[in-house]
């Protein structure tokens, strides 16, 4: 039978090695997809981050499949978040019915 | 742990190279290898693969359309596909466990949906299992760690995380521009300069407050002033105040307006140079005219009575050239006979009188109608032009004004519109009363010309609100531009969490792949290399994701950039290497890798590394190879198990049909084929040789030294022939030699050595040698070949059970025990060299 004489023997670690570190295989192959809805909820549920921002970011950046002017979007939005922020609060209507 | 999912079969029909359908089965055998020359279509079944799972349903180097250098996906179809009517197509199964799953692909036109069949095993591929060896280049070439970083990212499919940072890169920047953007407050102070007359460059309060103050307020009143400019402030409510007041009253404007009405009913002036003052305006016009009319009528009728004796003016008309002087006139009468002398005239000259006087009558009256019909349309149209300019007049007119001249206005018209069928109103009181009116409105409007110019408190405010609302403007942009600032600094807390998250996830998975891609590494590119380390900075302003490969090259060189320390060769090795990781690590679903001409960067030991490499660690993958590296694809022939891999060759390409293949075997027939067409077949008698060798070399059981990868070059039907040499020795048997011929072959064979064929037959390339040295040397191995047949039954085969040291004929009905057959027959060779052909025998 053909014999390979001098192959090179692998280690036990090598082997471990080989087989690479022990990362939960279940994280490793989470997709761009699921790995961008799970960012997407830890971004809004970030305590003190401001949540309209990252809605914003949330619909327009945080996909996989963006839109061709997701940054003119994304911009846009900003800027019109911006706008209604700087606005002045509208006078309160007074409930002047009974009761 | 569930079944992984391998591919079962593979059609291409009409695609790339492929016209006529072509199956790859991978029921019997898991792997492929197929070895073709460039250009013979071998990355077509490459290709398929990566459009069977491509999203948009093409090739990366065809893109989407056809643009630029870029073919589009019309090219994914053969050239002839039309034509011969096939519909371009990849046809394909699964198989998961014991379950076949069918799907198939359009390649043409422009819905090519991804089958549900593909869709599914695509999921599976958390790395691209494909890998071809320009990617790798690209990989050694492009070192900037910006692409290095987006390529690993996307051989580890995870492209959108890198769109994702480069998209949140370009926000930020955008956004950050957007909140430093002083353009709205240029605009702003343009509109502030246009209301200022200029005199304000910018907005500033206490600016603004003296400019109203001053420029705007002062005019009207001076102790009217504002202390900051807002609605709140006592003299806005003051301005209002009078503003409205003002509304009330008839303001310049208004008292110019009515003025105007007035005097163009009735004004008296006196001209510039004085004398007495004249009257226009349409009462007077219209009052002269009616004299002018009434001047006119008088005179027609008198003139009317003048011409009544004027009834025989035919008559004297005719007659006045009869009397002309210049005439002979007639003795008698020409109407009555009477003579002249008898007449009332009495005379000729008389007669001439009379006419002279009559037809002067004819004439005034004539002119005194014409006027008089003159007078009556020039009095009509001062009629139209009263009754036209009164209702303006009336409207500006209060009801009471304490003057009644507006009921007189309305009476006056009333009776100017009834004219001509009744006689014109007076005029008189109505020019009286509007003499005194237009005194009183001189006055006004002098008084307040002299007071305040053109201002008005009205105007006044209009301009302060104008300003107001432009200061809101201000403050709102001012108010959204620090809103913006504050978004921005959000966006750049969040753009870091989101980018630090994909960093962290890409990085993981980086250092997952780290230790075995430099297993891998180090298996082709030996023990010593050192390891590499994949570093991913974190981002900052000025730089983007980055990949960083560093080595510690050397006691006083750690962590170096390892471009300047490894070979591209080694640099390859690290791309290829984490790639493999990558697909061994993630894919383990449907654990297939399709390599595409990856070594082609590589010497002949790590070739042979690469194939060693895979039978040591990739075996439960499947395994699709394209090569056009012979030698590559031997030692894979050599290394793998033929249980599980299929090797073959394309031996051409056929445009009627696409690629053609050989079986793995090289026939005699082939060969001959080769001859016949003119062609070396050089490469096809080595191969034939090493095939041989091989099968006689298992069937034996000799052992083969494999050589260690530190000795370059080696050639393995050397090291088989002279194993073979060597266990002939030991059996104590040798060949007959081949009559007629100086065989080095056999010669070096029986004294265990051997030629170096492989250079000389590849790297010559094919050396000097013509069809004919080819044929004499096929001739050669074909009788030294013929004499390993088994003495009894003419097979083969042969095997070599443990512990008997003799070969035995493999066929079970046989096991007769090996020895040479007899001297071969002495060999006619007919040889081909050049244009001529000779024939050799002895």
């Amino acid at each position: 039978m053909v014999e390979e004489q001098e192959q090179v023997q692998r280690s036990a670690e090598d082997a471990g090695a080989a087989d690479g570190a022990k990362v939960p295989l279940a994280a490793q192959m989470e997709t761009p997809t699921v790995f961008l809805m799970r960012l997407s909820k830890e971004l809004k549920e970030t305590y003190g981050a401001d949540a309209d921002l990252a809605g914003i970011l949330v619909d327009n950046l945080l996909t996989v499949a963006p839109e061709a002017n997701v940054v003119a979007n994304a911009r846009t939005a900003i800027v019109a978040l911006a706008g209604r922020r700087a606005a002045p609060a509208a006078p309160q209507e007074v409930d002047t019915t009974d009761g | 742990m569930a079944d992984p999912t391998f591919l079962h079969s593979l059609t291409l029909e009409g695609f790339r190279a492929y016209l006529q359908p072509q199956t790859f089965d991978f029921g019997k055998k898991r792997c492929l290898a197929i070895f073709a020359p460039n250009g013979s279509g071998k990355s077509s079944l490459i290709d398929a693969l990566e459009f069977l799972f491509s999203e948009q349903g093409t090739l990366e180097r065809l893109g989407q359309r056809t643009l630029n250098n870029q073919a589009g996906p019309q090219a994914l179809a053969h050239n002839g596909a039309q034509a011969a009517g096939i519909l371009p197509m990849v046809k394909f199964a699964t198989k998961t466990g014991k379950v076949i799953a069918e799907g198939s692909r359009a390649a043409s036109g422009n819905q090519r949906k991804m089958p549900s069949t593909a869709t599914a095993m695509n999921a599976s591929f958390a790395a691209d299992p494909i890998i071809r060896g320009h990617t790798l280049r690209t990989f050694v070439e492009n070192q900037s760690p910006e692409t290095r970083y987006s390529d690993v990212a996307s051989w580890l499919q995870l492209a959108p995380l890198v769109e994702v940072q480069r998209n949140l890169r370009l926000l930020r920047r955008d956004v950050r521009a957007a909140a430093e953007s002083t353009a709205e407050q240029s605009r702003l102070n343009e509109t502030l300069r246009t209301e200022a007359a200029q005199d304000i460059p910018e907005w500033n309060d206490a600016v603004i407050v003296d400019f109203v103050n001053t420029k705007v307020i002062a005019p009207l009143d001076p102790s009217v002033m504002f202390v900051a400019l807002n609605k709140d402030d006592i003299a806005y409510a003051e301005l209002k105040k009078r503003a409205e007041a003002e509304e009330k009253q008839v303001g310049l404007a208004g008292l110019k307006q009515i003025r105007n009405a007035a005097a163009a009913l009735w004004l008296s002036s006196i001209s510039e140079k004085g004398g007495d003052p004249i009257i226009t305006g349409a009462i007077a016009d219209f009052d002269a005219a009616l004299e002018v009319l009434a001047n006119a009528q008088d005179l027609e009728a008198t003139e009317r009575d003048n011409a009544a004796d004027t009834v025989f003016h035919a008559v004297w008309k005719e007659a006045e050239p009869l009397f002309a002087d210049d005439a002979t006139a007639p003795d008698d009468c020409p109407i009555c006979a009477t003579p002249v002398d008898q007449t009332n005239a009495g005379s000729v000259s008389a007669i001439r009188s009379l006419l002279g006087k009559h037809l002067d009558d004819l004439k005034t009256y004539r002119e005194a109608k014409k006027a008089l019909d003159n007078a009556q349309v020039a009095a009509t149209q001062a009629q139209h032009n009263l009754v036209a300019r009164l209702p303006p007049m009336v409207d500006h007119l209060e009801e009471k004004d304490g003057t009644g001249l507006k009921a007189q206005l309305v009476a006056y018209q009333a009776g100017v519109a009834c004219w001509p069928k009744a006689d014109a109103p007076s005029s008189a009181a109505i020019c009286g009363l509007l003499a005194a009116l237009l005194v009183d409105l001189d006055e006004q409007i002098a008084h307040i010309e002299a007071k305040q110019g053109d201002h008005t408190w009205s105007k006044a405010k209009v301009k302060i609100d104008r300003l107001l609302a432009l200061k809101d403007e201000f403050e709102l942009t001012n108010r959204k531009s620090n809103e913006l600032i504050k978004l921005n600094d959000a966006l750049t807390e969040q753009s870091r969490q989101i980018s630090e998250a994909i960093r962290g996830r890409i990085q993981s998975l980086v250092d997952t792949l780290q230790a075995p891609m430099n297993t891998i590494y180090k298996e082709i590119q030996g023990e010593a290399a050192k390891p590499v380390r994949l570093q991913l900075p974190g981002e900052d302003e000025n730089n983007q994701q980055r990949l960083q490969l560093v080595i510690d090259f050397a006691e006083n060189r750690p962590s170096v950039p390892p471009a300047g320390y490894l070979s591209d060769s080694q640099i390859h090795s690290v791309a290829l290497a984490l790639r493999l990781a990558a697909i061994k690590r993630f894919n383990t679903g449907a654990p297939i890798i399709a390599l595409d001409d990856v070594v082609t960067s590589y010497d002949a030991d790590h070739r042979r590394a690469i194939a060693a490499l895979i039978s040591k660690m990739f075996m439960d993958c499947q395994m699709i190879i394209v090569t056009h590296d012979e030698r590559f694809f031997n030692y894979l022939k050599d290394q793998l198990a033929a249980t599980d891999w299929k090797f073959t060759r394309i031996i051409g390409l056929d445009p009627a049909l696409g690629p053609r293949f050989s079986d793995h075997k090289v026939t005699d027939e082939m060969i001959e084929e080769r001859w016949a067409a003119g062609q070396s077949a050089a490469n096809e008698m080595r191969q034939a040789e090493e095939e041989w060798l091989l099968s006689i070399a298992r069937g034996f059981g000799v052992n083969v030294r494999i050589r260690s990868l530190e000795r370059a070059y080696s050639y393995e039907r050397a090291e088989l022939a002279i194993a073979i040499g060597a266990f002939l020795k030991e059996i104590k048997v040798s060949p007959a030699d081949v009559s007629g011929i100086n065989n080095q072959f056999i010669t070096s064979l029986a004294k265990g050595e051997i030629e170096n064929f492989g250079s000389h037959f590849q790297d010559g390339p094919y050396g000097d040698g013509s069809i004919g040295d080819e044929r004499r040397r096929w001739e050669e191995f074909k009788a030294f070949r013929s004499q390993f047949v088994c003495p009894v039954c003419g097979r083969t085969k042969f095997q070599r059970p443990t512990p008997l040291k003799r070969p035995l004929c493999a066929n079970r009905g046989c096991e007769a025990q090996f020895e040479f057959a007899g001297a071969p027959a002495a060999v006619s060779v007919s040889v081909t060299a050049g244009a001529g052909e000779y024939f050799h025998e002895r």
